[in-house]
């Protein structure tokens, strides 16, 4: 089949996911033992008042009335009313969605930005007291509790130091173009406004990448080693061709097709360690949101951000097996 | 004098392959030369150290391997001997390899234009010397692809290795290896990996390309019909050990090693009954047998050729045999 | 042919070659040691539960208390051991029905094929769409916070990462030759399925599952700090450093020791798994190609 028919079946395929995503994560969530109704209006609340808010939120229908429903809002752009936020839920999202949106993709970066060198140095110097020495980083990267990391980055560099702020995203900039405070400083030339961002940014996106850089500079070490063991690797050595030209064109290439799958699927842990980091740096984003209306028990915002981080987690293992289709030939000719 | 001196002399190649299981013998004392514009063939079975040699003439043995004894002379200068970036400039520019398996020794993820593009303007330079500009480049690289006889090659300059059959594949191969211009070819199993007609016509192109451009070539095979089809001169090798040379014709009318003659006796013919085969297995490198290494398979053997490697005796002038039974002393003439 | 007996022997020998695989082999047995023996090694047992002890509240590591003592005057060395044991079960607890759970029906998806196993992968590819981690955040709201439904909910996200190895590793076998020869004979799936496949495909199993402990040991202790999983006066990891947390950076210990356990428990567990990612690699290889 060819590359454009897997593309096209890929993208479809999403649909039919999400759908069972949204009964599962919908299923799950009335089974709730307490009540969510009586939590959000508090003790006080006459007994009218709770059956009242729960007619209007639709709680007293039976289950598949109340999910398709849900689904017609969802069609619509309507995630629900949040019990916690008083408030639409689809804003609450539009809200909180840049700041986490910018936070994974920094800690991305990062991950990818510093884990591929180490991982070629790693490879070229192979068994070297360097290599055996970022290894063990790297193992130890993987291991290492991200909201540990954070409460000590936090210590170190806040409290102590003094260097970064502690908690939060900072002020915004003058402009809100993407609700990136990053892009948005930048487009506007505001480079004070841009550096206070990064110093905001910089502890929770380093905490969130550890683990994903670690991994990535295994894997990059692991398929250059694999990719100098290749026949055209020695057959570039016979042509006389200079070892670095080699290394950084003709294996890293290959290499890094290898890596980027997993990249997909790192940036899925990445996402579900975005819930802790942004808890411990109160940092304003979806999973920060997520978090709050766990411990409330607001069914709607659960939904809600279970949906996204899982439509969020296929669109970029699609995006993935775009890039991978595009580096590789073998791919988009059909041989495996 | 220098018309004399060969291109490429191997003297007393001795390498040793350290692996999980201990230290392998896997080349003993192996001598080979090629003179000029000459093409030679080195026959042997898998796992004779043919590959190995091949590898050591070209600087681009394994890390787990040691070059215990000998010398590789090129033009005079012994590669063994020579640092590493010496040793680059010689690659691709003066000895080049091509591969056997068409499939794996292209980088999947270039284009072919690309690929010879690099060569031709790297060639075994530090820096790319001299500079060349695109223009140049291209016309090289079309001028390399229809050396090989490949049709449409500015249409082959865009395609992935991917795209293109085994035969193709393997042209591009050559015609990489011929990029640098190189003085003395190296065809490791050429052709293997193909249906048994391309592999002809690819040998035959070959053949002819290589008379025409006077390049010297060492073919590297384990297949006698090939090695007959290609070369002046055939070096039977066994178990490390080069166990008898000749000139091809001379080879085919007669075998002297016992070992040659098992080759030939093996060889399936259209008439008569199936080839017989030679009993046995090659020998165990790490603790190989400390006289002649066929000995445990050899029909002839006798006592003596268990307890000292044979001599090598020279037959008539270019027929050279390891053998005792051709006369010869346990380490004499 | 080797026997048996060889064979593991060559494995262990070539174990042994890496220093970190042996190390994180160490570690292991130390980790499970200390939960195992928690009760009878810890130097202040009672500290574990609902303990409190205002004179001692938090005191500096001395001779008395190695680790310190946290906020209610419990050693935390104590806690930290009892930790272990909680890490421990929990995380058995998941990885067992996680396995059990996942590889019969990727087993079945992989080797019958047909609208049966396609409806399981959907299925599967349904619980794969998000992180695990925020999966079993997600469950967690529906459940009382507490470390059973901390299990429970791991799991849940869990079980499906095995299914598709599973599936994967039967559908490169299954047409392999042995399969084919075996059916030849006239052998049914079931047989099939248990006397040829399986053992084939455990080893990936083992392996993911010792990487997995790490994993899993992490996720517990976030699900813990939030709130949503072991619930104080519980001495799970995760909940000690949520509770430490307010006392940095003077008192230090009390976060700090329990974050390094989880530390040194996931690094042991990640060493091992990769030691015997190294060992079992080359030895797919022979059994599949019979050499």
């Amino acid at each position: 089949m060819s590359f454009r028919t897997y593309l096209l079946r890929r993208i479809l395929h999403i649909i039919p996911v999400m759908v069972g995503l949204s009964i599962l994560i919908f299923a799950i969530s009335r089974v709730i033992p307490g009540d969510p109704v009586r939590l959000a209006l508090g003790t006080e609340a006459t007994i009218e008042q709770v059956e009242q808010l729960r007619h209007q939120m639709g709680l007293d229908r039976p289950l598949h009335v109340q999910y398709l429903n849900y689904v017609g809002g969802l069609l619509r752009g309507d995630f629900g009313y949040s019990l916690r936020t008083h408030r639409n839920v689809t804003k609450d999202l539009l809200d909180f969605f840049p700041a986490t949106l910018e936070l994974t993709t920094v800690a991305m970066l990062i991950s990818i930005a510093v884990g591929v060198p180490l991982g070629i140095v790693s490879a070229v110097k192979k068994d070297s007291v360097g290599d055996h020495a970022s290894r063990l980083i790297a193992l130890g990267g993987v291991a290492l509790p991200r909201f540990w990391l954070a409460i000590l980055l936090q210590i170190l560099f806040a409290y102590k130091l003094g260097l970064l702020p502690t908690i939060g995203r900072g002020p915004a900039p003058p402009v809100a173009i993407t609700g990136l405070y990053l892009v948005d400083s930048l487009i506007v030339l505001d480079f004070r406004s841009f550096l206070i961002s990064a110093k905001h940014i910089a502890m929770p996106a380093f905490a969130l990448s550890v683990g994903t850089l670690a991994q990535i500079m295994r894997l990059i070490r692991a398929s250059m080693i694999d990719e100098t063991r290749r026949d055209y690797a020695l057959a570039a050595r016979s042509y006389g061709l200079p070892s670095n030209l080699i290394v950084y064109k003709y294996l890293l290439k290959n290499a890094f097709t290898a890596t980027l799958t997993i990249i997909g699927l790192s940036y899925g842990f990445l996402l579900g360690n975005a819930f802790l980091v942004e808890y411990v740096f109160a940092w304003p984003g979806l999973a920060f949101y997520g978090v709050d209306a766990l411990l409330f028990k607001d069914f709607n915002g659960v939904i809600a951000v279970t949906l996204v981080v899982g439509m969020a987690f296929a669109l970029v293992n699609l995006l993935v097996d775009i890039l991978y289709g595009y580096i590789d030939p073998r791919v988009r000719y059909g041989e495996r | 004098m220098t018309m004399d001196r060969p291109l490429l002399e191997v003297k007393a190649l001795g390498i040793h392959l350290l692996t999980y299981e201990g230290r392998a013998r896997t080349i003993n004392g192996v001598d080979l030369s090629i003179a000029r514009g000459e093409s030679v063939a080195l026959v042997g079975e898998t796992g004779c150290g043919k590959s190995v040699t091949a590898k050591a003439i070209m600087g681009l043995l394994p890390p787990n391997a040691e070059v215990v004894s000998g010398s590789v002379s090129f033009k005079g200068r012994d590669l063994l001997r020579l640092p590493e970036p010496e040793i680059r400039a010689i690659r691709g520019r003066q000895i080049a390899m091509v591969f056997q398996d068409p499939s794996t020794a292209l980088n999947p993820v270039f284009t072919v234009g690309e690929q010879l593009g690099d060569v031709i303007v790297w060639q075994g330079a530090a820096r790319a010397y001299p500079r060349r500009r695109g223009g140049d480049i291209r016309a090289r690289s079309i001028e390399l692809l229809r050396l090989v006889r490949i049709p449409d090659p500015e249409g082959m300059l865009n395609r992935y290795p991917v795209e293109l059959s085994g035969g193709m594949r393997q042209r591009v191969l050559i015609a990489l290896a011929l990029a640098g211009r190189p003085e003395l070819l190296i065809a490791d199993e050429l052709g293997t990996a193909l249906d048994v007609s391309v592999q002809d016509q690819i040998l035959g192109e070959l053949t002819e390309l290589v008379r025409s451009q006077g390049l010297s070539v060492l073919y590297i095979t384990h297949n006698l019909g090939v090695a007959r089809m290609v070369s002046g001169r055939i070096y039977v090798m066994y178990g490390g050990e080069i166990a008898e040379v000749a000139p091809t014709a001379a080879m085919f009318r007669r075998q002297h090693h016992p070992y040659s003659q098992g080759l030939l006796a093996a060889v399936p013919r259209l008439t008569g009954t199936i080839g017989s085969g030679i009993e046995g297995r090659i020998p165990d490198y790490i603790a190989p047998p400390p006289g002649c290494r066929f000995a445990p398979r050899c029909f002839a053997r006798m006592e003596v050729c268990d307890r000292q490697p044979p001599p090598v005796v020279e037959i008539e002038p270019g027929r050279k045999v390891a053998c005792y039974l051709y006369g010869g002393h346990p380490g004499g003439g | 042919m080797t026997t048996r007996a060889a064979e593991w022997g060559k494995m262990w020998f070539r174990f042994r070659q890496s220093t970190l695989s042996v190390l994180g082999l160490a570690i292991v047995v130390v980790i499970v040691g200390a939960a195992l023996l928690a009760p009878y090694i810890a130097p202040h047992p009672r500290h574990a539960g609902s303990f409190v002890n205002f004179e001692a509240s938090l005191k500096p590591p001395s001779r008395t208390y190695v680790m310190g003592t946290d906020d209610a005057g419990r050693d935390v060395l104590s806690r930290v051991l009892f930790g272990a044991r909680i890490s421990i079960s929990l995380g058995t607890a998941v990885l067992v029905l996680s396995v059990v759970i996942g590889v019969p029906l990727g087993l079945v998806a992989g080797y019958w094929g047909g609208r049966v196993g396609s409806s399981i992968m959907r299925v599967t590819d349904v619980f794969l769409a998000v992180p695990p981690i925020a999966l079993a955040l997600a469950v967690t709201a529906a459940l009382r916070p507490n470390l059973t439904n901390a299990m429970l909910a791991i799991s849940f996200a869990w079980w499906p990462w095995y299914t598709r190895l599973v599936y994967g590793q039967v559908l490169s076998i299954r047409e392999e030759q042995f399969v084919e020869a075996s059916r030849g004979l006239g052998a049914g799936p079931m047989r099939i399925a248990f006397r040829e496949i399986l053992p084939n495909v455990w080893s990936p199993i083992l392996i993911k599952a010792t990487l997995d402990m790490g994993f899993v040991i992490l996720t517990a202790s976030g699900l813990s700090f939030l709130g949503l999983g072991a619930q104080p006066p519980t001495p799970e990891w995760g909940t000690m450093i949520a509770e430490g947390r307010n006392y940095l950076p003077g008192y230090w210990w009390a976060a700090t020791f329990p974050g390094l356990a989880i530390f040194v428990a996931v690094l042991g567990f990640n060493l091992l798994g990769d030691g015997l990612r190294d060992v079992f690699d080359v030895h797919i290889e022979q059994w599949r190609t019979g050499s």
